[in-house]
């Protein structure tokens, strides 16, 4: 884990309050793994006082690409950076997705936001069908790079019917996965992430979720953003964000 | 240059910087940062006799120049941390001061004796979270109370006793001197002041437990205020606490009369300001031709 200077690349809208932000750091990021998370320091004045956490959607020569939604003052400060402007990075965070151990079928469950983990978890199998919801079009961001990573069979829902599917998500993933061995991964609102973990309890499917929580120090020192386990408290910054969904006590 | 400071009888720190307890875990995540041996003390999460499951979250909120938290204490407990801690902690060339509080003065007692082991180089008492009931503010918010329970704890260890005041008292000095009447070797001023933040698009309270302790830069000015309120008048050292994200920070909190400081939301933001304020320190004291550290400790200028 370093704290690392970066300079903004790019930070261009690519939906609905939505953005995609690529850095250049001033030196190379540990290795990684799919599912973890960087801290982000927008600013070096001491408002926002903390850091951010983003998943991470990418990295490969010293490019790293975070996609990220306006939520708060943080993200709304970092969505008005410039090309050339500085923050700082630490990272990587948390513990990545485990990966299939065999054969199984994969599903990537992605909604809104919750897409960045998923992506980089299917650009990193290049196998399996990703299904992505969102409420419109206007809330889908990246189809096009969705689209264009090798192996992958994609279904697009959206709640408006505006682009593929209508309906919810887990409505098409409830239809797609059936008996044979398979693995669900999945990113998004806690209510869509509980739905797909029923699913996956129906079909004896292996289901991991990435969760989101507010967070202080994103390196587990502070017990700020615990979710509650078969195991106790378990913090989403060092244990997670990557859990398994039948570890989760749900609401 | 000499930046060593004296808070007691067996108690000595190669530098004024340490870390607030909360914010640090066990030691074990910032150890992979930089060497722990660098910090002045290593203060260790809030410990009760038994676990403790903490609040529902959400815990933290973040406020103008800080946050709010209601973590509630969550902790492993004594014997986990005898048995699973400890031994780690000790391999570093820093004192280890535990913090401690029980919900009654028998549990107090009892974390006093348990800690009272070789490996363990000072204790600092909480009677001031503002996040459980029984999290010791109600021992902290009556200088009778404090004295009878520090007496009592005091009776059960040899250990440099620290006590850690509530910034929610009238006159904090009063509490001082009934913790120092009572046998304590140091105040640390203080925990976080007691918060609360509201969604005005739900109408609800953002945090589980409702209320929290505010920390960080935002409550700098009234710590301050308290740490010279108290040292000019008290005859123990007093340890700064609240706030503090710079080295010129920790210079005004030794001219205000601290002679430590503890460091907790501001390494949340920044993991390794602990070694960048320790070099910044003795930076200033390069600049200002200061020798020794403990020379400015109380030198405010009125």
């Amino acid at each position: 884990m370093k704290d690392l200077e970066c300079d903004i690349i790019r930070n261009d809208k690519v939906a609905h309050d939505t953005y995609l932000l690529t850095l250049k750091c001033s030196e190379g990021i540990d290795e990684w793994m799919p599912g973890q998370f960087v801290m982000i320091k927008v600013v070096s004045t001491i408002h926002p006082f903390l850091r951010r956490p983003f998943a991470i959607l990418g990295y490969s020569n010293g490019l790293l690409d975070v996609l990220y939604k306006v939520r708060g003052q943080g993200t709304y400060m970092l969505s008005n950076m410039h090309p050339g402007d500085r923050l700082w990075v630490f990272g990587p965070l948390g513990k990545g997705f485990c990966l299939p151990e065999g054969n199984e079928e994969i599903f990537y469950v992605a909604g809104g936001t919750g897409l960045p983990p998923i992506f980089s978890l299917a650009h990193h199998l290049k196998k399996g069908h990703i299904l992505i919801g969102a409420k419109t079009i206007n809330d889908l961001a990246l189809v096009e790079n969705v689209c264009n990573i090798p192996n992958i069979k994609t279904s697009f829902t959206t709640e408006d019917g505006s682009f593929g599917s209508k309906g919810l998500v887990t409505d098409v993933l409830g239809k797609s996965v059936n008996a044979f061995p398979s693995v669900i991964y999945a990113c998004g609102p806690y209510e869509m992430l509980r739905q797909t973990y029923m699913i996956a309890k129906r079909c004896g499917t292996r289901c991991q979720v990435s969760l989101e929580e507010h967070m202080a120090c994103g390196f587990g020192v502070c017990r700020g953003c615990v979710v509650e386990t078969i195991a106790g408290n378990m913090q989403v910054c060092k244990d997670g964000p990557i859990f398994n969904a039948a570890d989760i006590i749900w609401r | 240059m000499d930046t060593t400071i004296k808070l007691a009888q067996g108690l000595e720190l190669k530098n004024p910087i340490m870390n607030a307890s909360g914010t640090f875990a066990y030691g074990e995540e910032f150890s992979k940062l930089f060497d722990l041996s660098i910090m002045g003390g290593i203060i260790t999460k809030g410990l009760s006799l038994l676990p403790k499951k903490g609040n529902p979250p959400p815990r933290i909120v973040e406020t103008p120049c800080g946050l709010i938290n209601s973590i509630g204490l969550e902790n492993i407990g004594v014997e986990a941390f005898l048995n699973n801690k400890l031994p780690f902690l000790m391999q570093f060339k820093t004192p280890v001061i535990v913090n401690f509080f029980g919900s009654t003065e028998d549990e107090y007692v009892e974390c006093a004796r348990k800690f009272s082991i070789e490996g363990i180089d000072a204790l600092e008492m909480n009677v001031s979270c503002p996040n459980v009931k029984s999290g010791g503010i109600e021992f902290g918010t009556d200088p009778h109370t404090l004295y009878a329970l520090i007496r009592k704890v005091r009776d059960a260890t040899l250990k440099p006793l620290l006590i850690k005041l509530s910034p929610l008292v009238g006159d904090i000095s009063k509490m001082a001197f009934s913790a120092r009447d009572a046998g304590a070797d140091a105040i640390t001023c203080t925990n976080t002041i007691p918060a609360m933040a509201i969604d005005e698009k739900s109408w609800r309270p953002v945090l589980g437990n409702i209320t929290g302790g505010l920390s960080g830069p935002a409550i700098k000015p009234i710590v301050l205020r308290m740490v010279w309120e108290v040292s000019r008048k008290l005859d123990i050292p007093v340890v700064g606490s609240g706030g503090i994200a710079s080295p010129a920070d920790v210079i005004q909190f030794m001219l205000a009369g601290a002679s430590a400081v503890e460091i907790g939301s501001f390494s949340l933001r920044e993991p390794f300001c602990f070694p960048d304020i320790i070099n910044g320190l003795t930076q200033y004291m390069g600049r200002h031709g200061i020798d020794t550290i403990r020379d400015i400790i109380g030198r405010l200028k009125l």
